[in-house]
């Protein structure tokens, strides 16, 4: 296990337990949900940022290098995406919505991370 | 703290119908919010009067039909990347082609096309968009439970998974689960009664 996927799950754990905890006190976007998933959103790009390094530097990836960025280009239109969205009705529920960001986005890290290294743990 | 929050999901199944009866709330709550939440929760079992009507005049793809059609937006994303990567012939060694596999890679590719119909036709409220989203989910309950038996017993043509290959086990069984969850909110949110 990478210290990025560490870092990766440890955001996305807090961000999905904020937002859960936000949607039981909350009538409303919590600010503080809406900066978890931006946490993740920064979290991708450090991540993107750190693989670009990396592979410009001529290190290869143990799968193939356009479905690493495939997966690295959907999971940082996802936070984005779902925002927009969540914010459509602004509810109780917009926390909800937002939960799923980190969800998804840790499954998707955990697949990149098997395309980067060949396994994720 | 407890009982301000018993009165603050008061004043949201308020706040919810109000919404409703005027149309799509565009602004509002974002920036005063935590101020406003906090100030009228002592008027919250004033409000709580309306909220036994609120299940009915809750839009179809408001409140909780907002996660619903999110959870299907991300299937509609997922399933098109995945049969999008199976079937453009991408040139690499170790990549199953098309032609090596049309059955599972074309299943993958309808399952994306029912959830990116199933998730547009539930973000909608028309009539036509409510039969539309009636028939997309009822394909993919049959389309789910019928490749996931398929593969069950003829597993040697499906050595390249599919997106309902085994229920849905590479998607941790929530395609089975989400068709279910989609027709339970349908008929909660039946035409007639709109």
């Amino acid at each position: 296990m990478t210290l990025m996927f560490l870092v990766g799950t440890v955001v996305c754990a807090l961000s999905t337990l904020i937002c859960w905890v936000m949607t039981a006190v909350r009538n409303h976007p919590a600010d503080s949900s809406i900066i978890s998933i931006a946490a993740i959103e920064l979290y991708l790009i450090v991540y993107g940022v750190y693989a670009g390094i990396r592979q410009g530097m001529g290190a290869s990836i143990s799968g193939e290098a356009w479905e690493f960025w495939g997966y690295i280009l959907t999971a940082l239109l996802l936070p984005v995406g779902v925002f927009v969205w969540a914010m459509v009705d602004k509810t109780r529920w917009t926390n909800l919505v937002m939960s799923f960001v980190g969800l998804v986005v840790f499954v998707m890290v955990y697949r990149m991370e098997e395309i980067w290294w060949g396994s994720a743990l | 703290m407890g009982k301000r929050t018993v009165s603050r999901a008061e004043n949201d199944d308020a706040r919810l119908s109000r919404t409703k009866s005027g149309g799509s709330l565009a602004s509002g709550h974002s920036a005063d919010s935590e101020e406003s939440a906090r100030t009228t929760s002592g008027t919250g079992a004033g409000f709580s009067a309306a909220a036994p009507g609120t299940a009915q005049t809750t839009p179809r793809n408001r409140g909780l039909g907002m996660l619903i059609i999110t959870a299907y937006g991300i299937f509609a994303v997922s399933a098109f990347a995945r049969a999008f990567y199976q079937i453009m012939p991408f040139p690499q060694a170790e990549k199953v082609q098309f032609a090596d596999a049309p059955l599972a890679l074309s299943l993958s590719a309808f399952a994306a096309a029912v959830y990116i119909l199933a998730t547009l036709a539930l973000a909608r409220t028309s009539a036509a968009a409510w039969k539309v989203a009636l028939v997309a989910v009822l394909i993919e309950m049959a389309g789910v439970i019928g490749v996931g038996t398929w593969t069950l017993l003829q597993p040697e043509l499906f050595e390249v998974a599919t997106v309902w290959g085994f229920f849905g086990r590479d998607y941790g069984y929530i395609p089975l689960v989400l068709p279910f969850i989609g027709l339970f909110w349908l008929f909660r949110h039946r035409l007639n009664r709109s």
